[in-house]
């Protein structure tokens, strides 16, 4: 309940520096949707073959809001977001989340050449079809980026996620470190390979019994998402991620991606992976 | 007997200006350019400049680079040293104009409408135009030491009209030009010469990407 009301103190503050920002200076108005479709061989995070199960997602999200400049290098977006999310088979992870979205980009000198610092701020609520997941979610955390030549661009970034469930089984925080690089082919094909470290809590799902896992939890209990006779065990773990993405221009304001990634989780003796492809159109307006 | 001495020094005058004033007689040139593949080359710069050195100087015209649906018009310009250019924004966002090059650097931050000011281009070269709101926005305006220049449409052809007669060096430059430091240059005789074609080493096109991506958004 707390959380509810800080999320929701965060979105009326937000809302009041959108209100006060747009007052005083002039900007661009943010329209960025995206419709995508996605497929996960390891929804269930589970390091047994036989426990694994893959679905299907199919999503909308949108990102509307306003930036501007608040001086000559220093540029405010806010953001209010919105992503709905259904999966074609395990209906529990199906959810909505309504959130606010804050960043102040500095950069040092004038261009598309010229190094930035971006922090960012967001806040939101998750509405799951399983209550038990419901809570909500806030991510703040640094990037740092420069273009390098024409085409090619690097981010670094840092980012603290907490995700909050209604039942402790649920939450969970990390701490996560990025890297990317994107490669302009052309003005209109664009391939992008990035790499990310996550370190805290995630969720695997195994049939029961487990003994070698039970030491590790922080937290677990029975959740039958995947069926009968399933745990859900909440536990800390280093998970690589390696991205590779492909994006296509189709007009100015609208893009074809697609985007593969491979997720290696692991602690101790628990290792497991798992395959997402996404594929998805853009719109920015 | 007046009248008559009259008569004869107009008929003088009228042979001394038919003479001596065959360099004053307005020559034409058309020049194309194409690619090493044999395409047509738009957007690229075509000038003349006098072998004699001596070109008139800047006359005082509207010269302006637009920024409308967030891009720069024209893509590439072209002006004589010492032209001022007007920069009218006729977005409903604000823009941030810049140049680091050095034929002209300068900036006007943030700004809606035309600004009272105009840029004067004091120095011949390449003047590379950006946007520091809108990242993909970016222009060319060449500055060229003589009045007579003109740019390529699609089919790659250009028109040099009104240059008195005489002997010229014609460059080409386009922004995708290869080798920047040295155009590549013919030597043409007015009014014998009507015709001309270049053919440029082009590098390819790299532009940044205006449409969205799945991979960040660097430049919000």
């Amino acid at each position: 309940m707390n959380r509810l009301r800080l999320t929701r103190s965060v979105a009326i503050g937000l809302a009041a520096v959108l209100l006060a920002a747009t007052r005083t200076v002039s900007g661009d108005i943010v329209r960025d949707f995206r419709a995508e479709v996605s497929y996960d061989d390891n929804v269930s995070n589970s390091d047994r073959g036989a426990d694994q199960r893959d679905d299907f997602s199919f999503a909308a999200l949108a990102h509307v809001g306003w930036f501007g400049e608040l001086a000559r290098n220093l540029r405010l977006t806010l953001t209010a977001d919105a992503e709905a999310r259904a999966f074609t088979e395990y209906s529990d992870f199906n959810h909505i989340i309504i959130g606010a979205t804050g960043s102040l980009r500095y950069r040092i000198g004038l261009g598309a050449m010229a190094p930035f610092v971006r922090v960012e701020a967001s806040g939101g609520y998750a509405n799951f079809q399983q209550d038990l997941q419901d809570g909500a979610r806030y991510r703040a955390g640094l990037t740092i980026g420069k273009r390098v030549i024409d085409r090619l661009a690097l981010e670094g970034s840092y980012f603290f996620d907490d995700i909050g469930g209604s039942v402790r089984l649920f939450d969970r925080c990390s701490h996560l470190l990025a890297a990317s690089a994107r490669w302009d082919f052309s003005e209109k094909t664009q391939v992008s390979f990035d790499y990310e470290f996550r370190d805290g809590a995630v969720i695997s799902y195994a049939r029961r019994p487990r003994p070698d896992i039970v030491p590790l939890v922080n937290t677990q209990g029975p959740v039958e998402t995947f069926g009968p006779g399933y745990e859900a065990y909440n536990f800390d773990a280093v998970t690589h991620t390696l991205g590779l993405g492909v994006s296509q221009a189709l007009t100015q304001s609208l893009s074809v991606n697609f985007r593969y990634e491979w997720q290696h989780t692991s602690r101790a003796h628990l290792t497991y992976t798992g395959n997402v492809l996404r594929l998805s159109a853009r719109a920015s307006f | 007997m007046a009248p008559h001495r009259s008569f004869s020094s107009l008929l003088v005058a009228l042979c001394l200006w038919c003479c001596c004033s065959s360099s004053a007689i307005a020559a034409e040139i058309a020049v194309t350019v194409r690619d090493s593949r044999g395409a047509p080359v738009r957007d690229a710069v075509i000038y003349a400049l006098p072998v004699t050195g001596k070109a008139p100087p800047a006359r005082r015209q509207k010269v302006e680079v637009q920024q409308r649906d967030q891009q720069f018009l024209p893509y590439v310009s072209v002006v004589q040293t010492g032209s001022a250019v007007l920069f009218p924004n006729n977005d409903d966002v604000k823009h941030h104009v810049y140049s680091f090059s050095p034929a002209k650097k300068f900036e006007l931050p943030l700004y809606a409408g035309t600004p009272a000011e105009p840029i004067v281009f004091d120095k011949p070269g390449v003047v590379t135009l950006g946007c520091n709101i809108h990242d993909w926005m970016i222009a060319y305006v060449l500055v060229v030491p003589t009045p007579w220049f003109a740019v390529t449409g699609a089919d790659g052809a250009a028109q040099l009209r009104n240059l008195p007669a005489g002997a010229y060096d014609i460059e080409a430059w386009q922004p995708r030009l290869r080798n920047q430091a040295q155009p590549p240059r013919q030597r043409v005789n007015l009014p014998a010469q009507s015709s001309t074609a270049f053919q440029l080493d082009l590098k390819p096109e790299v532009r940044l990407r205006r449409s969205p991506t799945d991979s960040g958004d660097g430049y919000r």
